[in-house]
């Protein structure tokens, strides 16, 4: 089996190495994008083989999460977004995504409970054809317009307020919120994408660049901090791919991620702060992602699987 | 502990930043009347200059450079309300302590031509090689007869595509130490031989202008020498004792703002858990932390007695809560649209006008050196 990651592995770094996040993040995820990613097995990684699927292991899902993210998060999100969230919640019905795991459409996922005026605010591929419902129980409806909003992170997707018609309700016995809470660990992949493709941006910077007729990484600040994330980003993928459990490994990430994005657009110094250098969208998405998902629900459960009973809640 | 601390002057500072609290209602009141969030969105996404921004702060007496004070005020209350107009308003005098300090009769009144809105300034430090080593840069201005010739470029300067003048520091002669050699220059950009290029794609602060700039065989006369030739590297760092602390006030602006939206939020959705109340309290009490530090090292500044070590922790310690303000009002707000300009705001505050590396490298030399 570790052979058969190794392999995927490769695949995944080859692949990922020929995207244009910065083209993805102008331009959003293209219909060429999508089907590369379908061609690839990775927009149905977690589904069935019999059910038109790659029937991947969460290993295999989790090895193409971080190792994209490294090159574009925003595909590595959006594979997320299919595989985690939507394929839990619509397990029992596939039909909604037929297209989608072919890379003819995207599947809205809805961040807001609120309906208003027959639309929702929040939803992320807001350019799909239908929306799951961020609703208690299971719900789905066709979109019929979407004004774009601005999302700080993951700018390939498509964000925005998404109005909608024919609301109904899904069978099925997970909806958005425990698909999350079923996914920390490919979360924490994404983030270890998030922290391997930063720190290799700044290790590699910090080799040519020179300050004071010295190389940045001679000084012992940069050099010590930057050892030390290499250290901490080893660690989060041998607990990725352990049996530690997910509440504990995302947490390790999301700090991880926000902390180490950061540190190394500082080390580019100004040419970190635009875009062109490929860095400040690393720290971008790790601040989304911790934005979205990293909230008081999720430190109850953290809590909860600590105290082994509801706490925290005062 | 930094020795030499003047009590009374501190206090006296802040009894004066006490004094002007009609004043800073007055900023506040510009503020949120003239940056609606359409103008904000608008400058955000075309990364355009508001001229008339400027003007407007100008015209409302909010750029009252015989008081550093109100300036100071001007920075933090623009910047709470968003960083990018907020600096536009205020960034267009760049580089003009230099001129006051050290400039000539003709500079001191194309200076007061800058201060009446006529001109926009700005400094040419930083260059493509180096941001940090400013005595390692490569601009060259050799003399030939009464003229210097000016060749090499500059990186990251702010109103670089739209300035008059630029104050460029530029290397006249090769020393032995090279803090030596350096002069400081009045470029008019209307000179042949200058080229700007504006430079797009920042993470925020969006609505200023930064540019790369390139000066090919630019003649400039004597004349435009400021303050005396081989002095330029030490009117630069006494100019980043004073901007320091503006970086410092913008810091702070952001933090502040960061810091209401995060209160509206949880006022609004009734938010009242303990872990939320506790990241209110952390935040709150670095933004004071941040407001004393950079009050206090701009009381030396105002009696022109700038405290380095102390103007370098003003201007980390405030960049440092702006950033965590800013990620902690993002985190709280769960991605709001308006909080996340912050958040892309608040990055440059621990970059320009010296990264923090190089604040605590100032901090402990300084400290070191036993004081200041």
């Amino acid at each position: 089996m570790e052979d058969e990651y190794k392999l995927l592995r490769e695949n995944v770094e080859e692949f990922g190495s020929t995207l244009d996040e910065k083209k993805i993040e102008e331009n959003g995820i293209d219909n060429n994008l999508l089907k590369k990613l379908a061609s690839q097995g990775f927009l149905a990684a977690l589904i069935p083989e019999n059910l038109g699927g790659s029937g991947l292991d969460e290993s295999s899902y989790n090895i193409i999460l971080e190792v994209l993210s490294k090159y574009s998060p925003s595909s590595a999100f959006e594979i997320f977004l299919i595989n985690s969230i939507a394929y839990p919640v619509l397990s029992d019905d596939l039909n909604y995504l037929n297209d989608v795991i072919k890379g003819d459409d995207f599947i809205g996922i809805s961040l807001d409970k609120t309906i208003k005026n027959n639309s929702l605010d929040s939803v992320l591929n807001a350019n799909g054809k239908y929306t799951i419902m961020s609703s208690d129980v299971p719900a789905i409806a066709e979109n019929e317009n979407f004004t774009e909003k601005d999302f700080m992170g993951f700018k390939g997707i498509r964000f925005g307020n998404v109005g909608i018609k024919n609301q109904k309700n899904i069978k099925s016995n997970k909806n958005i919120k425990n698909s999350i809470m079923n996914s920390y660990r490919s979360l924490a992949a994404i983030n270890l994408g998030i922290i391997s493709g930063s720190l290799q941006k700044a290790l590699e910077y910090s080799a040519v660049r020179q300050a004071f007729d010295v190389h940045l990484k001679d000084f012992g600040p940069i050099a010590f901090n930057l050892s030390k994330m290499v250290a901490r980003e080893n660690i989060l993928r041998n607990i990725i791919y352990s049996n530690v459990n997910s509440e504990y490994v995302f947490d390790f990430s999301i700090e991880n991620a926000l902390e180490i994005s950061k540190y190394s657009l500082n080390v580019h110094g100004g040419y970190g702060y635009f875009k062109d250098f490929g860095v400040e969208k690393f720290y971008r998405d790790a601040m989304a992602l911790k934005a979205v998902f990293y909230g008081n629900d999720f430190l109850e459960n953290l809590s909860k699987r600590v105290y082994g009973e509801r706490s925290g809640f005062i | 502990m930094v020795e030499g601390r003047d009590i009374q002057c501190f206090w006296s500072v802040f009894k004066m930043f006490e004094e002007l609290d009609d004043y800073r209602k007055k900023v506040r009141d510009f503020g949120l009347s003239e940056f609606t969030e359409d103008l904000i969105d608008r400058y955000d996404k075309t990364e355009e200059y508001p001229d008339d921004i400027r003007l407007k702060a100008l015209k409302s007496g909010l750029i009252d450079m015989s008081n550093p004070a109100k300036i100071l005020i001007s920075i933090e209350e623009l910047c709470r309300i968003d960083a990018g107009l907020g600096i536009a308003a205020t960034i267009p005098y760049f580089g003009g302590e230099v001129i006051m300090l050290y400039g000539n009769e003709k500079q001191k009144r194309i200076l007061n031509d800058v201060y009446s809105g006529k001109y926009i300034l700005g400094l040419g430090v930083t260059e493509p090689s180096g941001g940090s080593d400013v005595a390692g840069l490569k601009t060259t201005a050799k003399k030939i007869g009464d003229k210097y010739v000016i060749n090499g470029s500059k990186m990251f300067i702010s109103n670089g595509g739209i300035a008059d003048y630029i104050v460029l520091l530029a290397r006249t002669s090769d020393e032995e130490n090279k803090h030596h050699g350096l002069t400081t220059f009045l470029i008019n950009t209307k000179s042949p031989g200058f080229e700007a290029n504006k430079l797009h794609g920042k993470l925020g602060v969006r609505a200023t202008n930064t540019a790369e700039l390139k000066f090919n065989n630019l003649e400039v006369s004597v004349d435009d020498v400021i303050g005396e030739v081989g002095q330029g590297f030490y009117y630069i760092m006494t100019f980043f004792n004073i901007s320091r602390i503006y970086v410092a006030a913008q810091a702070l602006g952001i933090a502040r703002g960061a810091l209401d939206k995060i209160l509206e939020f949880v006022k609004n959705n009734n938010i009242k858990d303990e872990y939320t109340m506790f990241k209110v309290s952390d935040v709150s009490t670095r933004i004071e932390a941040s407001r004393q530090l950079t009050y206090n090292a701009a009381s030396y500044l105002f009696k022109f007695d700038p405290k380095p070590a102390l103007t370098s922790m003003a201007k980390v310690y405030a960049g440092e809560t702006a950033v965590y303000a800013s990620e902690l009002a993002m985190e709280i707000t769960k991605n709001d649209h308006k909080t996340q300009r912050f958040f892309r705001n608040a990055k440059i505050m621990e970059i320009w006008e010296g990264t923090s590396e190089i604040e605590k490298l100032i901090i402990s030399r300084q400290i070191l050196k036993g004081g200041n």
